[in-house]
């Protein structure tokens, strides 16, 4: 058996690895684009970084229903790792659909549902980890941020509902094609897989990184507290 | 319910324990007191005790029948008296106690609850919102509010706070008569002499374990005082 | 079940009772949505052929944002007095004591719809007295106080209080708002039933899952 750390550097190296392949890929494999160019390669980090900012969520909301029936505090500590990576991705998401966007559209910002519901998505999120600063017990911390989460989740796809309710020119890549979507070739869909599929491992690799460190920064707090106490216990009892 | 017990009561925040294992039993109709320094857990212990935090471990015997803690039935035997009144200031004495009397499934005629104001000395605030009453008026209407269910386990954190002569006298008696009825009360004091009065016994509380409990039996303050502080601490010399 | 009843209904009583004694919540509410009309009418020079579909927008703004400021309020009495722990251990089940909240809570919110929209229809001389947006209002503001009163019972225990309430509140509010200002322009300009019912129906949807998540969550808002 590996040790911990072991594995965790051969998770480095592997996800370090994909995401250079994929990189490469999209360099030299993936086809241009006809309608919109080299700029359309973007699009490669920019899907695969919007799914990783939902699977962020979705962990964190699993994670926190299992928190409250089991009251675990390490699953506390991976919901809001997961929220902050989420949170990242979601923005790499938002900044390369902008550089994007500024050809293809003619603007780096435009009030389309798409852009609007993912911005308030992400606002959600943010006001999670103002929450949690307002508050000191770090159980009662857990619990509130937990229970955010879980409805903060809710309403993650009803928003996804409503918007495509809304007329968009936002492109959408799987499913119905529509007057803005792209026509992909296999090579473009194979170096999109791969793309996510690197960006994946990269996300687990994150993850666990981020869990255990502020496991460590909760212990380092009670062991503050702890000596705290016995300090005062040793000035009581001589 | 003539006896509770107790058993093996541990909570921890993290990993910082507060409560290590504690056990207590008490007979129906006997006042326990709960000494201990700020910090020592009495107000954690008595929370877990009432049902409104849930302990890591530990088990609630009633007879020798095992209940729950955390069961809305065993809360509603308990009545806590805290720190914070539980009172809302925007309502009357009367309209409180109608409140809560209703809560607890017992409708209490308006004479009724105007006699139990009475038995407080509140006849004549009865009508009067409470963010009008003095800070004792509050605490006397607590009592009041607190004993509407006719518990049959009365949790009492610091209870002489806030009263002046009159109003400990007056918590005086109306803890003979409820100990009398059979009820148990717990309760918790800085000043063990000011509940010396009332007593059956004292319980320390340091560090997160229970000593032994000293029954008064009788005694005196100054006979009790080397068996609840054994060891020669600060407290016990000043004391 | 009779019991449950009673318990909620005295509940819900004393919540009125208080407000009914200081009115406080309920004045400040409307003192600020009926200053929000004004503002809006100089800060957009609504001119009288938008008015007819801005009205439900503007009429949601108003009412979620004065709305909130009740919200705010509404555990005030609970956590000052920590009358939260009395009600905890008089209740027979503790949904109930969450229950009684948010419908105190939404009672407070029709008031104000009540008292909002015919002022709304006198000012800019515009019938409003249609049914279709009033019950579009009445299910927004049902989403509205089930989610509200959730996040208020966790704000009310955190350092930052009132500060915190809209920030969480207001981006989980999102599918409402927008189902709530789409069904009510369509009903405001005669579009036909079938281009908005499905707005209706994702705010049905939405009160129906916020009322089941805090039902089943609310537990661990009161209980250590």
């Amino acid at each position: 058996m590996l040790s911990w750390n072991k594995k965790l550097t051969f998770l480095a190296i592997l996800s370090g690895a994909l995401v250079l392949i994929a990189f490469a890929l999209v360099l030299f494999y993936a086809p241009v684009e006809q309608n919109m160019g080299v700029v359309q390669k973007v699009f490669y980090f920019h899907v695969a970084a919007a799914w990783l900012g939902m699977l962020g969520f979705l962990v964190a909301a699993v994670c926190s229903v299992m928190y409250l029936s089991k009251g675990n505090p390490n699953l506390d500590a991976v919901a809001a790792s997961s929220v902050e990576i989420g949170l990242l991705f979601t923005a790499i998401a938002n900044f390369s659909g902008m550089i994007w966007a500024r050809p293809a559209w003619n603007t780096w910002w435009t009030w389309d549902p798409r852009l609007t519901t993912m911005t308030i998505m992400a606002f959600t999120y943010i006001a999670y980890f103002l929450l949690r600063r307002g508050i000191d017990d770090p159980a009662k911390k857990a619990r509130f941020g937990s229970i955010y989460l879980i409805i903060g989740f809710a309403t993650v796809p009803l928003t996804f509902f409503s918007a495509r309710l809304l007329r968009t020119i936002h492109p959408t890549i799987f499913g119905s094609a529509g007057t803005g979507d792209m026509a992909m070739t296999p090579a473009m869909y194979q170096t999109m897989g791969l793309s996510i599929f690197a960006f994946s491992v990269l996300f687990a690799l994150l993850l666990i990184v981020r869990s255990r460190l502020r496991l460590n920064e909760q212990w380092l707090e009670e062991q503050e507290a702890m000596e705290q106490e016995e300090e005062f216990g040793e000035v009581v009892n001589g | 319910m003539t006896q509770i017990e107790l058993q093996g009561i541990s909570k921890s925040y993290g990993r910082l324990a507060v409560l290590k294992n504690c056990d207590l039993a008490m007979q129906s109709g006997q006042l326990l007191c709960l000494l201990g320094n700020n910090g020592a857990g009495k107000t954690t212990f008595l929370r877990i005790v009432s049902g409104l935090l849930s302990a890591d471990k530990g088990k609630l015997l009633i007879d020798g029948e095992e209940w729950s803690l955390k069961s809305p039935e065993w809360r509603r035997k308990c009545a806590l008296v805290a720190h914070k009144t539980f009172l809302y200031q925007n309502l009357s004495g009367l309209e409180n106690m109608r409140f809560f009397s209703r809560l607890y499934q017992r409708e209490f005629s308006e004479e009724e609850l105007r006699k139990r104001l009475a038995d407080t000395g509140l006849t004549r605030s009865a009508d009067k919102q409470v963010r009008l009453y003095s800070r004792g008026m509050q605490q006397r209407l607590t009592l009041a509010r607190a004993l509407l269910s006719d518990p049959d386990f009365v949790i009492m954190d610091e209870p002489f706070t806030g009263l002046d002569k009159d109003g400990s006298a007056l918590l005086v008696r109306m803890l003979a008569e409820l100990k009398q009825q059979g009820a148990m009360i717990l309760m918790t004091s800085h000043d063990p002499q000011a509940a010396f009065a009332v007593t059956d016994g004292f319980v320390r509380l340091s560090m997160g374990v229970f000593g032994k409990v000293s029954l008064v039996d009788g005694k005196g303050w100054n006979e009790l005082e080397p068996s609840l502080y054994p060891q020669n601490t600060p407290e016990g010399q000043t004391a | 079940m009779k019991n449950w009843l009673s318990t909620l209904k005295t509940l819900i009583w004393k919540d009125l009772l208080q407000e009914w004694r200081s009115k406080d919540m309920l004045t400040a509410m409307l003192a600020f949505a009926i200053l929000s009309i004004f503002i809006f009418n100089y800060a957009m020079e609504l001119d009288p052929r938008q008015r007819a579909e801005l009205a439900p927008g503007i009429l949601w703004v108003v009412i979620t944002f004065s709305g909130t400021l009740g919200l705010n309020r509404s555990f005030v009495a609970e956590q000052e007095q920590g009358s939260f722990d009395a009600l905890v251990m008089a209740v027979p089940g503790l949904a109930s004591i969450w229950f009684a909240k948010q419908i105190s809570n939404f009672l407070m919110m029709l008031v104000l719809i009540v008292i909002v929209l015919p002022i709304y229809s006198l000012l800019y001389n515009q019938n409003l007295f249609i049914p279709g947006l009033w019950l579009t209002l009445i299910l927004g503001a049902w989403s509205f106080s089930a989610a509200g009163t959730l996040l208020a019972s966790m704000t009310a225990q955190t350092r930052m209080r009132d500060l915190l309430l809209p920030v969480l509140l207001f981006p989980i509010l999102m599918p409402v708002n927008m189902a709530v200002v789409k069904a009510g322009t369509g009903i405001m300009t005669g579009a036909a039933l079938a281009s908005y019912q499905v707005w209706l129906s994702i705010l049905l949807v939405y009160g129906i899952i916020m009322t089941t998540i805090s039902f089943m969550v609310f537990d661990y808002v009161i209980l250590e």
